[in-house]
């Protein structure tokens, strides 16, 4: 926590629309660089789920992002050039803007390559399901990451601007998720998907966790672990009540769009990553060959039933 | 018929104000009791929501600050239905509802309903020595014992002095000669019978009783009614549809509701979420279009609750739950709950002939030695799991488990197993021992003597394969049918092939009937 405060005196307030935010809001941190591209559908997609004000910690982008954002007051923005690696992977940033305006809200922290789904998210809100939570006395909400892929190499899949990225990565790994226990720690620990297929193939157990914890209640003394797979206390990593089921979500994850090449290519030149960045390194490799992620066993996406049909998202006892 | 709406109400303006307008008809009043907590100002922002005509005869009483649990509750709807008593109208029933409530059937049809019921109170009245009636937590307590702090913001003086009274034995008996009855706190009740509870309701006994009672709201009218009118004019049952969860809490509705609240045979429904907009609609268009629709008796269609309890709140059959999972060693099988078999063998057997044989079974699919090696070995070169390529074991190694569930799963309808050449130096020996859902044959070496019934075994055969000994121990300790099969010269012989064969098309036929 101290740390994150000693980071937070990286971020330098670029606008700041924060007094727009009302008590009970639901509130989005994200942490970026050079996404500006997916930014429109992003926005829109949180607003239609109910998130009412997005705080951003931009890591020095150079595409025209407050051109995007600037003008919106449900957005707020911090600028800063230091290190990603230094702050934990963003990870101190985003403690400190979450200790600082996130105190009592539901607060959202993604990627603006992820979306999340809950169960009932085509006719309920997001709203209503913290409402749920928070009458169940649940502080957090589990989910867990499913990789989306388009049909051919990832060079071919092209997003544009304002396009729904399902449109150009609808499959996904239908199974082969494995659920463990991190040894040490207590939380769970989920790897699995396409990334250990593909890129982790004959090292899978070196495979990125898949589970997040994106959406807790937050308090004064809440704190992102290791980016949003651990959150502290332990017991906000928690899936479920004691006794039965709690709802459980999925992140659909669009990373592998042709904008990805780039993006390895620029990390790798800047080893801002996790352990050497070996997954980055783990994704050129694999990007050279020109791998085709797409498999006979791949699935289509639907709907938040489809996930739950696969084992792979929770109703729970929310009726 | 002239009616008199309640509606207590403490936020969602919008939604109070459209179940205003939903209700209001002609002749009927409505009144709002809006809680004197909350900033906003009700009346206000109805001169300003609803027109003239929409305003008339909808009135909003005294407020009163509603504490929940406590007097104040009672006290609200009181302070209505004094106001009730002051325009002095000509009311047959009062309807006390929430603002969270919605019309599931027009006024119109309550009205008739109403008509066909003359003098019945529709109230739940619960005698607690009978039938607890509260879901969980305090039921006699609740009046047997003073309760003077709130249990929501002073909760541990709340459970002090419960404690305490409890300890000393302390206990109050009912004022008058009243008998308490529970019941939920929404009720349509006949004008003269409210008409004999308002001056109760002034009695200083009656009144210091309930004010330091838990949950008044859900005693105060149920005791008076029964009380003052007769058990037979009671109907039992109130107009609003409710469903408590496991902890006591009424369930929300929500926009895919629709179809569960239509079956459902009452004329309010609480609680509605104030998101859904979309279900009030779909419910006034139903409305609309049904401006007669009635019921001929109150009753709940609660089977789909059911079906979702029994259901969801323990995981889907035959699903993996993400975030739940008993034991990591034994990964997606702990939700298998299809049948599959295994062939253990020593290791010298041949096992090609018997894999082709089942394999041109229909329903059958019978891997080859899939859990051992560097090369995934399934057992004809027709078919991989995508997922799965041969030449990749370590995606199968990292759970043994799931890779098995994968290719069950890959194959609906169809009986899968592999074959196992012992020793596999894996767990997956003792997974398919201790599955419930696997079947073994063991292939034996040739000396081993079987008799029919298998119960017994050549002891001085089995020390030559100390783990087949182990196994079949183990299987029959664990009470696993299994079928033990002699292989002459390390081949299995025809009439062998036949038996395993039999064994496994049983098996398939009883999972096919199962499953269907």
């Amino acid at each position: 926590m101290i740390q994150a405060y000693r980071h937070g005196k990286d971020l330098s307030r670029v606008s700041d629309n924060t007094r727009m935010i009302k008590p009970g809001d639901i509130l989005a941190f994200v942490v970026l660089r050079n996404e500006t591209i997916r930014l429109p559908y992003f926005l829109a997609y949180y607003r239609r789920l109910g998130v009412k004000h997005f705080l951003f910690v931009d890591n020095g982008s150079d595409d025209g992002f407050m051109d995007e954002v600037g003008d919106y007051a449900d957005c707020s923005v911090w600028h800063t050039q230091a290190s990603y690696k230094a702050s934990k992977y963003g990870v101190h940033w985003l403690n400190y803007l979450l200790k600082k305006y996130g105190r009592g809200h539901w607060c959202l922290t993604v990627d603006p390559d992820e979306f999340l789904l809950f169960p009932y998210d085509d006719s309920r809100s997001l709203i209503e399901l913290t409402a749920y939570l928070d009458q169940e006395q649940k502080e957090s909400f589990f989910s867990i990451t499913l990789d989306m892929y388009g049909a051919g190499t990832v060079d071919e899949a092209i997003y544009q601007k304002d396009q729904d990225p399902l449109a150009v990565c609808p499959w996904f790994d239908p199974t082969g998720y494995y659920q463990d226990k991190r040894p040490n720690f207590n939380e769970w620990w989920i790897r699995g998907g396409v990334r250990r297929r593909v890129f982790f193939a004959d090292q899978p157990w070196h495979a990125p966790a898949l589970n997040k914890t994106v959406l807790v209640k937050w308090r004064w003394y809440y704190a992102y672990f290791a980016s949003t797979h651990i959150v502290w206390p332990n017991r906000l990593n928690r899936p479920h009540f004691q006794d039965t089921l709690a709802p459980t979500g999925c992140l659909l994850h669009f990373k592998y769009l042709a904008l990805f090449r780039e993006k390895v290519e620029e990390e790798m030149g800047r080893k801002q990553h996790y352990a050497g960045s070996r997954e980055y390194q783990s994704y050129l490799a694999g990007l050279d060959s020109k791998t085709v992620l797409w498999n006979k066993a791949s699935v289509r996406f639907q709907n938040w039933r489809q996930c739950v049909d696969l084992g792979l998202m929770n109703v729970g006892r929310w009726f | 018929m002239k009616l008199a709406f309640i509606i207590l109400a403490h936020n969602d303006p919008d939604n109070v104000l459209r179940l205003i307008k939903r209700l209001r008809t002609q002749d009927d009043h409505i009144v709002v009791h809006w809680d004197k907590n909350s900033r906003l100002d009700l009346q206000t922002l109805a001169q300003s929501a609803l027109t003239d005509e929409q305003r008339a005869n909808v009135h909003f009483c005294r407020r009163v600050a509603v504490d929940w649990g406590r007097w104040s509750m009672v006290e609200a709807s009181l302070s209505a239905l004094r106001h009730l008593q002051y325009l002095d109208q000509p009311f047959d029933y009062a309807v006390l509802m929430s603002g969270g409530d919605y019309l599931l059937k027009p006024v119109a049809g309550l009205k008739q309903f109403l008509s066909r019921h003359p003098g019945k109170e529709f109230i739940e009245c619960v005698d607690p020595d009978l039938d607890p009636w509260v879901v969980q937590g305090l039921v006699k307590e609740r009046f047997l014992h003073h309760h003077w702090f709130s249990w929501r913001d002073q909760r541990p003086l709340f459970e002090w002095s419960l404690a305490t009274q409890k300890k000393l034995g302390l206990k109050r008996t009912m004022p008058r000669g009243l008998k308490a009855y529970f019941g939920s706190q929404w009720w349509a009740l006949t004008w003269p019978t409210i008409a004999k509870i308002l001056p109760l309701s002034q009695q200083g006994s009656i009144r210091r009783f309930f004010q330091s009672t838990w949950v008044p709201d859900e005693m105060f009218f149920q005791t008076l009614v029964a009380a003052v009118t007769s058990a037979d004019s009671i109907y039992g049952t109130n107009l609003t549809f409710y469903q408590f969860d496991h902890t006591g809490k009424p369930l929300l509705f929500y926009n895919d509701h629709f179809d569960f609240l239509h079956q459902q045979n009452f004329f309010f429904a609480r609680k509605l979420s104030p998101k859904a907009h979309l279900l009030r609609d779909k419910l006034d268009k139903f409305i609309a279009e049904n401006p007669a629709a009635s019921v001929s008796h109150l009753a709940k269609n609660m089977a789909d609750y059911q079906q979702f309890i029994a259901v969801q709140w323990r995981g889907l059959p035959n699903r993996r739950v993400i975030g739940r999972q008993a034991d990591p060693w034994y990964g997606d099988l702990e939700w298998n709950k299809t049948p599959y078999f295994v062939i253990m063998a020593y290791s010298q057997t041949q096992l090609q002939p018997l894999i082709n044989a089942l394999n041109a079974l229909p329903g059958i699919r019978c891997f080859g030695d899939l859990f051992i090696g560097d090369h995934i070995d399934y057992g004809s070169n027709d078919w991989a799991h995508p997922l799965y390529p041969s030449d990749k074991p370590a995606l199968r190694d990292m759970k043994r488990p799931n890779f098995l569930v994968d290719l069950i799963k890959a194959h609906p309808g169809h009986l899968v197993g592999y074959v196992m050449h012992l020793p596999i130096g894996n767990d997956m020996e003792r997974i398919a021992l201790y599955d419930p859902q696997a079947s073994i044959v063991f292939i034996l070496p040739e000396g081993h003597y079987l008799p029919e019934d298998q119960q017994s075994l050549n002891w001085t055969c089995a020390f030559q394969n100390m783990i087949m000994h182990d196994h079949i121990h183990a299987a029959r300790q664990a009470n696993k049918p299994f079928l033990a099969i002699n292989a002459s010269g390390h081949v299995i012989a025809p009439e062998s092939v036949a038996k395993i064969k039999e064994k496994l098309l049983a098996l398939r036929d009883s999972m096919m009937t199962t499953l269907s």
